[in-house]
């Protein structure tokens, strides 16, 4: 049986999402700088409800696959970026844009960037997934060095890629790589990255108490009846899938996948047959707020990029968590 | 190892004997003689004002987006190539920025060239940087340039002269993805009110929008400046979308001056149709 703490933090995260979900169907602030609260209308409404959609499906994938990740990974650090895929989609992108260019195509914009960015993506997790395997099964460290490699790689790629473009098309590939919520998206890729967010849920929520046990070392998970080998594959596969899924639909969006998981540990602890959920549900609310509060604040130049949001807001939040849990995250 | 590190040694000494032996920079020439102008231009807003003031076969230098074919890429303006440029012994060297370039300048100096920094961003800007460019590029034997630059302004005044039809607000858009819009104090919004236009976007600068916003601004028209497919949703925000294919409203240099009323004038006659039921 669950214990109550764990619940009534979850149920407080399903609350603070709530709220955020809320914020973004109900608060914008208009050109002329003016707030306005109350629902637009079915037009405009569909918009929010897709931007919504996206957000929560994108946020609920990065937080489930940062909490899975921190876990098998045994570092508070993991984030779905170590898998080198955000890089990889990045490079994709970039490729992509680059061919258009020579070809005398028009840029690829919206929804012709998720072909690309899937394709970079789960080339790049391929190569890892090779890199990293010893005696037939995924080997943690080798993983990360591999993740880091890879994307360091793709991102060369990427800057040459972005060099050889003319100036008027960077600004496409800059605006990809800050991150995005589309207010209408690729239905395809959304119902593709929701199914994977599910999934990868599912999965961590299901295989909780088994990611408890790979928490501790090789030896004791081993001594416990865990078979590391074969989980440690599907959950691999399972986040780099769902963060594929995720650039696609979004581009790169940062500190979601490294920040929710902590937020979820200091509500619901770290037992990950809750914690994943939780996670899930903790992506989705940040992912939904950052963007709630990107419609509400101009500086001069309209609507802040998404992942300046992200990075600005989730940088300083994870700081203070830090601070508050640095000594014991696992606890 | 020791196999590997000699032949790492031994390629290394080849490249190094090879890099040594290499001809200058393709297209480097020795020093110009007299007063000719040898032109390295780091923005392709000026590469293109210097070629229609007819100094095309005085650029030695260029970005790899300059359209003049016979000269040697130099860089661009963030990664100049300094040695390259002073292999080209510049007279002049030509960029667009808001900041100081002190290494160029001293590679400027050695050359005995001088570095000329523009900032065209508004119509004004170009305008006004057309006749000192002119003489510049008349001091550097280009005689004609001066007379280019006054009928390159008579023309656009001529060109700016007839009003456009569409007086109700428009939004010109160059992105849709996410929707960038040319707003107030653009060289876009300053021909476009010029010729008696209006532009619905009243924020300065190029601000990003979202499709919530666009159809907020209701705008008379939708204009989309650039190639590619639009998306849906631009049906929403306004009734009458109108997509050109116009580099010239995409860069502000001489050919914005002079093309891009004539462009701006196809999406009024095409903005007007539409209106129409035509």
């Amino acid at each position: 049986m669950m214990q109550r703490r764990p619940m009534i933090g979850l149920a407080l995260m399903a609350v603070a999402s709530c709220i955020a979900v809320a914020a973004r169907l109900l608060v914008v602030r208009t050109l002329d700088g003016s707030l306005v609260v109350g629902w637009p209308g079915p037009t405009l409404g569909q918009f929010r409800v897709d931007a919504v959609l996206v957000a929560c499906s994108a946020g609920a994938a990065l937080g489930a696959s940062g909490a899975i990740l921190q876990t098998l990974l045994r570092n508070p650090l993991a984030s779905p970026f170590v898998l080198g895929v955000t890089s990889g989609a990045g490079a994709g992108v970039a490729f992509a844009s680059l061919a258009a260019s020579i070809a005398g195509m028009a840029a690829p914009t919206g929804a012709a960037l998720g072909a690309p960015a899937l394709a970079g993506a789960l080339l790049a997790l391929g190569c890892v997934l090779l890199l990293s395997r010893r005696h037939g099964a995924l080997d943690p460290i080798t993983l990360i060095l591999g993740g880091v490699i890879v994307g360091a790689i793709a991102s060369a790629g990427s800057t040459v890629a972005e060099a050889l473009l003319p100036p008027e098309r960077r600004g496409l590939l800059t605006g990809w790589l800050f991150g995005r919520i589309p207010e209408v998206p690729d239905m395809g890729s959304l119902a593709a990255c929701a199914a994977a967010a599910l999934g990868l849920t599912g999965l961590g929520a299901a295989w909780g108490n088994r990611l408890d046990g790979a928490a501790l070392s090789d030896d004791e998970a081993r001594s416990i009846g865990i078979a590391l080998g074969p989980m440690r594959t599907a959950m691999f596969i399972g986040c780099g899938v769902a963060t594929a899924a995720t650039v696609a639909l979004c581009g790169p969006i940062a500190f979601v996948g490294l920040l929710a998981p902590h937020c979820a540990r200091a509500l619901v602890g770290a037992r990950n047959r809750i914690l994943v959920p939780a996670a899930a549900v903790a992506g989705a609310g940040l992912l939904t707020a950052a963007d709630a509060l990107r419609q509400w604040i101009d500086i001069g130049g309209g609507r802040l990029p998404l992942g300046a949001v992200t990075a600005v807001f989730g940088g300083v939040a994870f700081l203070v968590l830090l601070r508050r849990t640095a000594a014991g995250w696992m606890a | 190892m020791q196999p590997i590190l000699a032949s790492l040694a031994t390629a290394a000494a080849l490249a190094f004997a090879a890099a040594c032996g290499r001809a200058p920079v393709e297209g480097a020439r020795t020093p110009a003689a007299g007063n000719a102008a040898r032109i390295v231009s780091l923005s392709p807003a000026l590469t293109r004002t210097v070629c229609m003031l007819g100094g095309q076969g005085a650029v030695v230098g260029r970005t790899p987006w300059c359209e003049a074919p016979d000269a040697v890429i130099v860089g661009t303006l963030e990664d100049r190539n300094l040695e390259a440029i002073a292999a080209l012994h510049p007279t002049l060297i030509l960029r667009q920025s808001s900041t100081e370039d002190p290494a160029l300048e001293t590679v400027a100096a050695t050359s005995g060239a001088s570095v000329h920094t523009w900032h065209f961003d508004r119509v004004e800007d170009v305008r006004a940087g057309l006749a000192p460019l002119a003489k510049l590029l008349a001091a550097g034997g280009i005689p004609g340039a001066e007379a280019a630059a006054r009928d390159l302004l008579e023309r656009h005044q001529r060109a700016i002269a007839a009003p456009v039809r569409t007086t109700l607000p428009v939004l010109f858009l160059f992105s849709v993805d996410p929707p960038m819009a040319f707003g107030a104090g653009t060289y876009v919004d300053d021909l476009w009110r010029t010729m008696g236009g209006a532009n619905a976007i009243s924020k300065a600068g190029y601000p990003t929008l979202t499709a919530e916003d666009v159809i907020r601004l209701a705008p008379a028209a939708v204009v989309v400046i650039g190639r590619g497919a639009l998306p849906s949703w631009i049906g929403s925000a306004s009734p009458v979308q109108v997509q050109v294919d116009a580099p010239d409203l995409l860069e502000p240099s001489a050919r914005m001056l002079v093309d891009g009323p004539a462009s701006l004038h196809r999406v009024d006659e095409s903005i007007a149709s539409a209106r129409s039921g035509g």
